[in-house]
């Protein structure tokens, strides 16, 4: 725990250091302030709803950018090498990598608190769903965020895994539109795959169990694939 | 060669356990989809069904019918499409996860011309509830209602109610009917615009129930006396200026006689039935004061249900009813007659007299309170009518089901709706009754949202922007 806590504070600093942190919270904030003015003029919705499915897109898009320097730049440099033969036990790097990009995450979502508050001050939006919207957005993050380290542990080219952990990614959150254009059999297995699917619960201002073991299971489901191809590449 | 044979190995392995991982991990979240537990948050617990429809699948469950529910979208080039496609989509998707005997199904219509030939629908918007070889087709009136102007005013979502009718509907021939008697001058809940009492005609449906209107003069065949329906679960009198005729009142004491239920609703200078005035209640002339009220409005006193199973919810969740202009009630004893109050002012209260105003309490000329305004009586052995334990409510109000009171006292939805299931001898149903889901809207002027657009467009990335160029700063003359 210790040495995963080294690790993401480490990243952290890098992260921060480097203009690519902030340059992406100022594009994310600026593609999320569109998106918001842009709902509350067409719709004048006091929810955030469309706002958040919007989010999620850009994240997609943007999330991957953030992690494909994580493990791709230390293959690249020849310092993963160093890691893997260090002390530090390879969950804990990859806890800590994966970490250090939710709380990126965070950082960012914790940005957007004008959008709820100016919800409130010029209409009644309901808090619940605003709650569960934000948890659902979260659990996004980390789904993505896992992804994305993923992709950038099978290439030493950034540009490969960033655009590797988009490709990745998209197809599970068009997953649910293809529904009515594939077979009936294979209708529930693409809804089941759906990130969007999955949200909608949170949309709704719901927890619900099975959602929130999907998100789980997908993080630690790449989180666990990027472990094995690490250990790869310490015994190949 | 055993280099060779040692990396194949170790691929082989890594391949399996992979495999297995995947494995295992689909089983775990296919068996959390099916034990799913759901913790709605929405402050109107608009993703929880209400206690109707559960207990509508539940007589599905009972009989093991399924039941397809197919959804058609709304007409695109309606500005509010998105947000009713929406509404429907969230609705069918918790529906799906209460039964597994129900199969639902939202079908673009634009996209899917051919399940909708299928299914002969040629509305957007439409509904439709097929089941035990019937069907029914909810139109997208009776799923959305609009409270308010045109334009930005407030959307209401009853699909919920209508589905959960229409799966009744499909399941047995049988819904309750409700009559409204009608041909005194009565308030009418037939207006489906904008009228005053439409809330709770939709709330009426809500439950299931079907509401007739009933002119038992007009309606009677010649040489037959005038009679209330068989089929009727409940009649109900809503604010009626003149007096019913002795073959009306000679109707409805059959009626009471074989275990009806009689709402009587009235205002103060309304007409009460004579039949009323037999089971020993009474009118006073006057209008229901207190010096608690509902502020700003004097005509509104502060009510107190008083326990009863109609209040007994109302109670428990501490929701206030609120009642406007209203008459009080007084009793008499009558052998075989139980009334009961169901709500009453405060000792502050009184029956206004006088028109003087502002008001105040003048004892010897007008009433002192507690003043009862809502009693519900229920027929018993010795009374004439009492043989078949008839129930009757009389409400010294109409205003208690209008638009405007009922939408802003968070109990008079509770209350009135649990006082027709009392009369229609649903006893078990008695639960609280929420608003509709709808869509919430900003208020918001052109000017504002400029400003709105300045700070989360503008100021809110530039000061990331600004800091982040600090930061690199200070770190290249650190």
């Amino acid at each position: 725990m210790a040495s995963a806590w080294a690790i993401l504070k480490k990243e952290l600093r890098v992260l921060f250091l480097s203009p690519l942190a902030w340059v992406f919270l100022s594009a994310f904030l600026l593609l999320g302030g569109f998106f918001f003015t842009w709902g509350v003029a067409s719709t004048g919705e006091a929810s955030l709803r469309g706002v958040l499915a919007n989010l999620g897109v850009v994240l997609i898009f943007c999330l991957p950018l953030v992690t494909m320097r994580q493990l791709a730049e230390e293959l690249r440099a020849g310092t993963l090498e160093l890691l893997l033969t260090s002390p530090v036990p390879l969950g804990a790097l990859i806890l800590g990598k994966w970490a250090a990009s939710c709380v990126l995450c965070l950082v960012l979502l914790a940005l957007t608190a004008p959008y709820p508050l100016v919800l409130v001050l010029y209409g009644d939006p309901d808090r619940g769903v605003l709650v569960t919207s934000y948890l659902g957005l979260m659990l996004c993050c980390g789904a993505f965020s896992a992804a994305g380290l993923f992709a950038s542990s099978l290439s030493r080219d950034q540009m490969v895994a960033g655009v590797g952990g988009v490709l990745l990614l998209l197809p599970f959150w068009l997953a649910g539109g293809a529904v009515g254009v594939v077979p009936v059999w294979l209708e529930p297995v693409l809804m089941q795959l759906s990130f969007v699917e999955h949200l909608r619960s949170f949309a709704q201002g719901v927890l619900d169990t099975g959602d929130i073991t999907w998100f789980v299971c997908f993080t630690s489901l790449f989180l666990f694939l990027t472990w094995r191809v690490l250990e790869s590449r310490r015994w190949a | 060669m055993r280099g060779l044979q040692r990396r194949l190995a170790t691929g082989l392995n890594a391949v399996i356990v992979a495999a297995l991982v995947v494995g295992i991990t689909a089983t775990l979240v296919e068996l959390a989809s099916r034990e799913r537990v759901r913790w709605d948050l929405s402050e109107d617990s608009s993703a929880t069904l209400k206690p109707e429809t559960l207990a509508t699948l539940d007589e599905l469950s009972a009989r093991g019918e399924r039941v397809r529910v197919t959804a058609f979208s709304a007409q695109a080039r309606n500005g509010e499409a998105m947000f009713r496609d929406r509404l429907v989509r969230d609705f069918l998707a918790t529906l799906q996860h209460a039964s597994p005997l129900l199969e639902t199904t939202f079908v673009e219509m634009d996209r899917d011309r051919l399940t909708a030939e299928q299914l002969g629908v040629d509305r957007y918007g439409t509904i439709v509830v097929q089941g035990a070889g019937d069907r029914v087709d909810i139109g997208e009136r009776e799923i959305f209602r609009r409270r308010g102007s045109p334009g930005p005013g407030e959307l209401d979502f009853l699909g919920e109610a209508a589905i959960s009718r229409g799966i009744r509907q499909v399941l047995s021939d049988r819904t309750r009917r409700i009559y409204i008697l009608s041909g005194h001058g009565e308030r009418t809940l037939f207006d489906r615009g904008v009228g005053e009492l439409q809330t709770i005609a939709g709330l009426i449906e809500e439950q299931g129930w079907t509401f007739v209107a009933l002119d038992l003069l007009a309606d009677r065949r010649d040489g037959v006396p005038p009679a209330v329906p068989n089929d009727a679960s409940a009649v109900m009198v809503i604010g009626p200026s003149h007096a019913l005729t002795q073959q009306e009142e000679a109707a409805l004491r059959t009626y009471l006689a074989g275990g009806g239920g009689l709402g009587v609703f009235v205002e103060p200078d309304g007409v009460l039935p004579e039949l009323v005035e037999e089971l020993g209640l009474l009118s006073p002339d006057g209008v229901v004061l207190s010096e608690e009220f509902v502020y700003p409005f004097p005509e509104r006193p502060i009510v107190h249900p008083v326990r009863h199973p109609v209040t007994e919810v109302l109670l428990e969740d501490r929701l206030r009813a609120e009642v406007a202009h209203a008459a009080g009630l007084e009793t008499v004893p009558v052998d075989g007659v139980r009334a009961a109050p169901l709500l009453q002012t405060g000792r502050r209260g009184w029956v206004e007299r006088s028109a003087e105003r502002p008001a105040v309490f003048t004892p010897g000329e007008d009433i002192e309170g507690p003043v009862v305004v809502a009693w519900a009586v229920s027929l018993g052995g010795p009374h004439p009518l009492g043989r078949g334990g008839g129930r009757v409510v009389v409400v010294g109000d109409v205003d208690v089901l209008g638009d405007e009171v009922i939408n802003e006292a968070p109990g008079n939805r509770t209350f009135v709706v649990n006082l027709m299931r009392w009369l229609v001898r649903s006893d078990d149903r008695m639960s609280r009754v929420g608003r509709p889901g709808g869509i919430r809207r900003l208020t918001m002027t052109p000017e504002q949202l400029t400003r709105v657009r300045w700070l989360v467009m503008g100021a809110l990335p530039l000061v990331v922007l600004l800091v982040g160029a600090v930061v690199q700063w200070r770190r290249r003359r650190g």
